[in-house]
């Protein structure tokens, strides 16, 4: 809790560095814009203010509906130039000097003449940053003088009206832009900063933000409100192809190494990404991580894709990847698509890890204390396909999806437990030793299919899924362990055992739709508004598996068959869900004060299913049918309040039923498992879930307030009739042996809520946000023999801060308390609990220029099991060469030298903490280097003929389909 | 054969009345706002009494006779009674069917109101069937109209209106006799059938009809239905209308039928020959043609002769501030509706409302929200405006969220 109040006595000092702004330093220049042909006035005229000296750009703004402007703060006894442009006038220009005595400048009215600008003969070079052109709001990075290194993103946060965001999110006038695309279309993953954060101001003609509106319904009336904000970045006609990533290694204390690579080119139809990595030092690494750690200029570096401390011992990872994508329509937007996808992932991993794992668990009387220490090592290689394609338009939709798996591992491991009987001491001990190798392949197939029918009585509409997934898996395993009875050494034996286990799968599943058979059943009769739909779900798998287990003779040294445990099994499944779906919905508005919908849905659902089981084993050959009834009911109701907020509130039942396993009825025990023995129960019956869900969701929508508010509230209860459960006896050794029964009143309640707020002050931005989940799991068992309703509950809560200053500095902290026990009711047994408080704070400082110095810190305090750990990792980045091209990083990580791998877990009637080991402190420097090129040698010049790039969705009233966005030459002149 | 005789001569007739049409070019670059005052004589502000029976949405059509305001309503979906100062008097509404027109009989003195029924849900195909046989009455179950007397709106005296198919296309009555209506759809699926885009109606059968095109071919149809839209003008004896995919203002009255006006955009803008004549594949194609073209103007809406005025809508994919526009024939000069910006002599308040929803001799009629008449007021704090005696209780009493404001507004015409 203390580092927390440190990590905020940091932000004071940085919150008075940004009310900096002294009223008496600057003054206010105002005006009206007129027609000069009849004196009326003219909106949304584009002024920007210059300094005279160096032309750089001060402020700028659109004249109101009454044609006023003003600024209330321009540097006085300055010499300003004030420049006036307008679609379809010609542009005006004034010198102002506002003196330091008034403070004021009335620059009266000023007059545009109607007529279009010369090219040629202009002495000002005024270059209009943002103009309205229709809907659409311009901006023209010509106009901004940025460093030549200057991305997209540099460029937007200097525009008044655009924010961004400390999560990644852009908002433009407190909207939030829904899809950023790059000349009409998504731009790779469709991550808004793979644009913003790599493209450079100087590659792009202009940005659009507009609203996408389905335009598809004839004759609106009134003004829409319902509408995706979109933003585009449109390159220029010479750069519209180009590739940029980066390339570093990096070398450290201890033996660490750390090597990224990526690189992502493009052109117009095509996207191609390559990534790869090496290190050690646990960095996960996957396609989307080393793309957005490679972005070239990142205001808020996450800091995520870095040595993970909270990983699972040391890893060794080797990765490489690539995805293309291509595109069949120019155009593409959130309703149209043709597109062809494919993806390929390899990845070895290499792992080391030493576990020391300590339990609580609850017996009669009595509590065992297990601990157990266990090293292993571990190899493993993935090599993944997956290829798409999809075509969406507005009558059919379409894509199938095909991947491909294969995953080599191998591994090996010691482990040894003791069990300890609280106020007698050592029971047992043991010790084993284990190494396996296995190899699998998995092909899946995906594929959907919507037809919309052209009629409007859709009644040739529906939908179609269907999936197909086969795998196969071939492993070996050899087990050789030691069993201790330290109070009946009659009890002690030893294994050394080997498994051989094939295993296939297969499973076919098919979903099919339709939405209109009110239509089709009765025609024309509304039937009272109630829409019925047809929905069914067919899956048909089947599944083997061949174990074949020996054990080494003791004699001879041989392995030699083990009849018990060998065995083979297949399991065939037909699951048949056919579905009745009725809805009704009940709407309200009042255009301009709310909107209120409400919708009932209710399915009726039916399930037959059948299960065949044949083995080697006799009482293991099963054939099961069964018919289940399980409907759902929802509701749905949507409130919202024009201008002012949206509340959605949602509330469900639904049922499902599981069917007991046949390892549940009849299990094969093996006697290498030394501490717990399942023996089933073959009497078992389905057990039945039934599942309340509630959700509240409220955010508020006002584009003239400055701050945001949205909380969500979810909670979802749920009971199990015949729930499958343990009983269990522990035995004199710590040994638990499980018989399994049907019972009633298993219970389980979630919940969670959090709640969001940020607030925009000038130039800074402050985001709080506070979320908590409860859990409770309430299970009926026996131990033994002693009815207990075992209780685990977890509690967590987190505040989190967010606070950005201008564009120098960015600071998080967080602070979680997370509580978890286990409770019995039953006598004799032992309750248990833990608290577990974390702390974290991350600070980024870009000063001075070209400098980025990043401190992250975590915290943990495990109360319960009286285990702290500190994790302080720094960094320290400096860009250099004339292109800022390249970068050096020096780390330091795990400074305090303190971290450890601390985990608890509760269980019905047990407690475990487990402390893995990690990395540990090491420093490390790292050499990258940014390759990027935008546009080829020789570019296409001249206009472009064809549909306009925006996607087709051409917004200014005189382009036709062969003028080039730019309006021609009128606006445009490149600076 | 007698029917087929008139049809031809009306054929002709539309054919050799030699109007020259007024030719209008349409700039929209030049078509700028002005201030009020300069284009307005009087704006005048009338709040409706709100109150839990009298709350509604929008206007989504005003009527305005002498006695009342007229609001027929689609968020509530009931027509609702007021008297000229603003006060509430009745609300029609009907939990079994929802109100599809209505229309204002000055013969009769009674408003003209078609619903539909609720529990049904016709097809275009059938709706197109009925509208071919007018002796089969299979449009009664879907349909429901009759005439609400207005001499005494509280007495809520009805006359039901029988036997009249073309109901379901909305018809707009002519004189006492007849009725005109449009309903234009082709499908590729129907037979080859010549239909009219407009027809004209006794009550028994048509007695005129122009504007041939082809049921199953003539693929610019193919979209969602098409009319063609009248409206009504000063002078009792004639009306004007617009048709789909055509920038002509046409006079009509029983004798004669004359383009009045023809709008010229340009090029870009403007419809080319190649989209009458391809054929389109289906409605999917036709869609994404206008999908991929959406510079072109598809129509014309809104018109309201007002003496040496024409306000005209054009349909278009555009920001809605830039869809209504005014000509004045005297000065030849467009003025964008929208942007028609507000000065002191009316208070700084919106002066127009999104389009004209009617007129008389005398006035405009528009409307605007509570909300954008509270929005002014408060951003006009610091001008301290003096309001008139109505809308200073206005602002006092009532809310934000109150029934909108109709704004009556007197045009210079000079």
């Amino acid at each position: 809790m203390r580092y927390f109040i440190l990590a905020i006595l940091f932000l004071i000092p940085c919150i008075s560095y940004s009310q900096v702004k002294d009223s008496t330093k600057v003054g206010t220049v105002a005006g009206i814009i007129k027609d000069s042909v009849n004196g009326f006035p003219l909106q949304s005229v584009t002024i920007t203010v210059y300094k005279k000296a160096d032309s750089a750009l001060l402020d700028f703004q659109l004249s109101n509906n009454a044609g006023e402007f003003s600024f209330p703060s321009l540097p006085l006894a300055t010499p300003l130039i004030f420049s006036f442009s307008y679609v379809g006038f010609k542009s005006n220009s004034a010198l102002v000097n506002i003196d330091t005595i008034s403070r004021k400048y009335d620059l009266k009215n000023i007059l545009l003449s109607r007529g279009h600008e010369m090219l040629e003969g202009v002495v000002v070079e005024a270059v209009v940053p943002i103009r309205m052109n229709g809907d659409t709001l311009e901006i023209n990075p010509a106009a901004f003088k940025l460093d030549e290194n200057a991305v997209v993103e540099d460029m937007l946060r200097r525009v008044p009206g655009v924010t961004m965001w400390g999560d990644g999110t852009i908002t433009v006038n407190g909207k939030k832009v829904n899809n950023v695309y790059v000349d009409g279309k998504k731009f790779f993953s469709g991550d808004p900063a793979i644009a913003t954060q790599n493209l450079p101001k100087n590659a792009i003609e202009k940005v659009q933000v507009y609203q996408e509106i389905d335009y598809s319904k004839d004759k609106i009336d009134e003004l829409p409100t319902d509408s995706l904000l979109t933003m585009n970045i449109k390159l220029k006609a010479d750069k519209r192809k180009g590739f940029f990533g980066k390339v570093g290694a990096g070398i450290g204390t201890d033996n660490r190494y750390e090597a990224d690579a990526s690189i992502q080119a493009f052109n117009k139809k095509d996207r191609i990404g390559i990534a790869g990595a090496l290190n050690n030092i646990n960095k996960n690494a996957d396609q989307e991580s080393i793309f957005s750690q490679g972005t070239f200029r990142n205001f808020n570096p996450s800091n995520r894709y870095v040595a993970n401390f909270g990983g699972s011992g040391v890893n060794k990872i080797r990765y490489f990847g690539a995805n293309y994508q291509h595109d069949f329509s120019e155009m593409n937007n959130s309703r149209f698509n043709n597109q062809f996808t494919a993806k390929y992932d390899l990845k070895q991993t290499i792992n080391d890890v030493i576990t020391n794992t300590n339990s609580q668990n609850s017996a009669s009387g009595t509590v065992f204390l297990n601990e157990s220490n266990r090293e292993s090592h571990s190899n493993t290689t993935s090599n993944t396909l997956n290829a798409g394609y999809e075509k969406r338009d507005r009558i059919r939709n379409f894509s199938i999806n095909a991947n491909y798996t294969n995953t080599l591992s191998e591994s090996d491991s010691k482990n040894t437990t003791s069990s300890e009987k609280e106020g007698i001491g050592l029971v047992s001990k043991s010790n084993d030793i284990s190494n396996s190798e296995s190899r699998g392949n998995s092909w899946k197939l995906n594929t959907r299919f919507g037809n919309r029918d052209d009629d409007e009585r859709n009644l040739k509409s529906y939908n179609l899924n269907y999936s197909f997934s086969y795998n196969d898996n071939e492993s070996t395993r050899n087990t050789v362990s030691d069993f201790n009875s330290v109070l009946d050494p009659s009890k002690s034996k030893s294994y050394d055992r080997l498994y051989n286990t094939n295993s296939n799968g297969l499973s076919n599943s098919l979903n099919f739709s339709y939405n209109s058979l009110k239509r089709l059943l009765f025609g024309g009769y509304n039937l009272w508004d109630i829409n019925i739909g047809f929905i069914n779900n067919l899956s048909i798998s089947n599944s083997k598996r061949t174990s074949l287990v020996s054990d080494v003779d003791t004699i001879t040294g041989k392995y030699i068959e083990n009849t018990y445990l060998t065995n083979n099994n297949d399991v065939n499944r037909v699951d048949e869900r056919p579905s009745l779906r009725f809805t009704k919905n009940f709407r309200r508005n009042l255009s301009n004060r709310f909107s209120r919908f409400f919708n009932i849905t209710a399915n009726l659902q039916a399930q037959f299913l059948n299960e065949k089981n044949s083995s080697n084993i006799a009482n293991r050959n099963l054939n099961r049918s069964f018919q289940f009834l399980i409907p759902d009911l929802n509701f749905n109701y949507s409130y919202k309040k024009f201008n002012k907020y949206n509340l959605e509130i949602k509330l469900g039942q639904n049922s499902s039923v599981s069917i007991p396993t046949v390892d549940q009825l009849y299990p094969i025990i093996d006697s290498t498992s030394l501490y717990s023995f399942n023996y089933g129960n073959a009497n078992l019956k389905p057990s039945h879930t039934n599942t309340l869900n509630f959700n509240l969701d409220y955010n508020t929508e006002n584009r003239q307030r400055k701050s945001d508010i949205n909380f969500g509230f979810n909670t979802s209860v749920g009971q199990i009739n015949d729930a499958i459960v343990d009983s269990s006896n522990y035995d004199n050794l710590g040994r638990r042996n499980i018989y399994l029964i049907n019972i009633n009143g298993q219970k389980f309640i979630n919940s969670g809520f959090n709640i969001n707020t940020s607030i925009k002050l000038k130039k800074d931005l402050l985001q709080f946000g506070y979320n908590t989940n409860y859990s409770t799991n309430v299970s009926p068992n026996y131990i033994d023999g002693i009815y207990s309703r075992s209780n685990s509950q977890s509690f967590n809560n987190s505040l989190r801060l967010f606070y950005s200053v201008g564009e120098i500095a960015t600071f998080q902290v967080s602070q979680s308390l997370n509580i978890s026990a286990s409770k019995q009711t039953g006598k004799n047994l032992t309750s248990f609990n833990n608290r577990t408080h974390i702390t974290q704070a991350s600070i980024n400082l870009k000063y001075p220029k070209d400098f980025t110095f990043s401190n992250t810190f975590n915290y943990v305090n495990n109360k319960s099991a009286n285990q702290s750990a500190a994790l302080w990792n720094a960094f320290l980045t400096f860009r250099f060469l004339k292109s800022k091209q390249a970068e050096i990083k020096l780390s330091a990580m795990d400074i305090l030298r303190q971290n450890k791998n601390i985990s608890v877990s509760a269980g019905p009637n047990s407690m475990t903490t487990t402390v893995t080991n990690g990395l540990q402190q090491f420093y490390m420097i790292t050499l990258s280097y940014f390759p990027r090129q935008f546009g080829g040698r020789g570019g296409r010049g001249g206009m472009q003929m064809g549909p306009p790039n925006r996607g087709g969705e051409n917004r200014n009233f005189r382009e036709g389909r062969n003028w080039d966005g730019g309006g021609g030459g009128r606006m445009n002149r490149r600076g | 054969m007698l029917r087929l005789f008139w049809l031809l001569f009306f054929g002709f007739l539309s054919e050799f009345i030699w109007a020259q049409p007024q030719k209008l070019y349409f700039d929209q670059a030049y078509a700028t706002g002005a201030p009020q005052s300069a284009v307005f004589d009087e704006v005048n502000y009338i709040p409706l009494e709100t109150n839990r029976e009298s709350v509604f949405g929008r206007i989504n059509q005003l009527i305005v006779t002498h006695k009342y305001f007229i609001i027929w309503d689609t968020d509530t979906d009931a027509i609702y009674f007021f008297d000229k100062e603003g006060k509430f008097l009745k609300k029609l509404s009907d939990k079994r069917n929802t109100i599809k027109s209505i229309q204002l009989d000055k013969n009769k003195n009674a408003l003209l109101i078609v619903q539909l029924s609720k529990s049904y849900l016709p097809s275009q195909k059938q709706i197109q069937s009925a509208l071919d046989n007018p002796f089969k009455n299979s449009a009664l179950k879907y349909y429901k109209s009759f005439y609400y007397d207005l001499n005494d709106i509280n007495a809520a005296k009805t006359s039901p209106i029988k036997n009249l198919d073309f109901i379901m296309a909305n018809p707009i009555i002519l004189n006492s006799k007849y009725w005109a209506f449009s309903y234009i759809y082709a499908n590729k699926g129907w037979d080859d059938i010549t239909d009219y885009e407009l027809k004209v109606s006794d009550g028994n059968k048509i007695v005129q009809s122009f504007f041939p095109y082809s049921r199953q071919k003539s693929s610019i149809f193919y979209g969602s239905p098409q009319k063609i839209s009248f409206y009504n003008t000063l002078n009792p004896s004639y009306l004007l209308f617009t048709r789909p995919f055509n920038y002509s203002i046409y006079k009509f009255s029983m004798d004669t039928l004359i383009e009045a006006y023809q709008v010229v955009f340009p090029m870009a803008n403007t419809l080319p020959n190649s989209f009458f004549t391809q054929n389109f594949e289906s409605r999917k194609a036709f869609e994404d043609y206008k999908q991929k073209n959406s510079g072109f103007v598809w129509g014309l809406d809104n018109i309201v002769e007002f003496k040496n005025l024409l306000f005209f809508s054009i349909d278009t994919w555009r920001s809605f501030n830039e869809r209504n526009f005014i000509l004045n024939k005297t000065t030849n000069q467009f003025l964008n509706y929208n942007k028609i910006s507000a000065d002191s002599s009316n208070y700084f308040l919106p002066p127009t409302g999104y389009r004209v929803q009617y007129f008389d001799e005398n006035y405009l009629y528009s409307s605007v929200p509570s909300s954008s008449m509270f929005q002014s007021y408060e951003s006009s704090k610091t001008r301290n405006v003096q309001y008139p005696p109505t809308l200073k209780v206005f602002f006092e009493k009532a809310k934000q969220t109150d029934n909108p404001v109709i704004i009556q507004i007197k045009p210079k015409t000079k």
